[in-house]
């Protein structure tokens, strides 16, 4: 095991640790974003919206989690061998998240309004 | 390792992986801009601005479309970059950016002016 690699970044820009702090940065807007759906949602959809605002804090909590992971990962491949594992799994889950979010505000609006 | 989609990687070598984290954070940007939209969507029709409900509510959906549209744009954005970096191509322009900057400035007229009312 090679401690040097463990020490010193993969390169002087810290591209890897900005794309981390970045992650935990956007896990955190979508926990914050997932309360006022609770507060807001409550009196026209009673528990669906509690539920959904646990579903976010939690998904939130989980990316946030595997992000450190992943970045201690990609960091140990990065130093060995160069080649980078690919970000298309947790992007198109994230996007994927948001646009549901985005979709049930919508729901909700069209519910609020009817 | 999951490649999707598969179109994405298909050609092309991989690209140096500081531009691909950069690519990343672009998206992630893209993200909390789409969460931005979505909260001012849902927080101006729950807080009861007081503009009139016929003004609040087509302000309240475009925003709550162009966010949608903001993280749809951040993935496929995300996707094109990628296979640009792979292929050695130009990357792509910002052509949605433009559009939803424009949807957020009708979204606050149409609040003022209903404020106004």
């Amino acid at each position: 095991m090679n401690d040097d690699s463990a020490d010193s970044p993969f390169d002087a820009g810290l591209q890897l640790e900005r794309t981390l702090l970045a992650w935990r940065r956007t896990c955190l807007a979508i926990g914050v974003a997932a309360m006022p759906i609770v507060r807001f949602g409550i009196a026209d959809t009673g528990v669906v919206s509690v539920a959904a605002g646990l579903t976010g804090v939690t998904l939130a909590s989980i990316a946030y989690a595997a992000a450190s992971r992943r970045y201690r990962r990609v960091h140990t491949q990065l130093t060995t061998n160069g080649i980078q594992p690919t970000a298309s799994l947790p992007v198109a889950v994230t996007a994927l998240s948001v646009t549901v979010f985005g979709l049930c505000g919508l729901a909700w609006l069209a519910v609020r309004t009817a | 390792m999951t490649r999707f989609p598969h179109r994405v990687y298909r050609g092309g070598v991989e690209p140096d992986p500081r531009f691909s984290l950069a690519n990343e954070r672009t998206f992630l940007a893209w993200v909390r801009t789409a969460l931005a939209l979505l909260a001012g969507g849902v927080g101006l029709e729950a807080l009861h601005i007081p503009a009139q409900a016929g003004f609040r509510f087509p302000a309240s959906a475009i925003l709550l479309i162009l966010g949608v549209l903001a993280v749809v744009q951040g993935w496929i954005g995300w996707a094109r970059t990628e296979r640009s970096l792979r292929l050695a191509r130009a990357l792509p322009g910002p052509t949605t950016g433009v559009v939803i900057a424009s949807g957020v400035l009708i979204a606050a007229a149409v609040v003022v002016v209903g404020s106004f009312l």
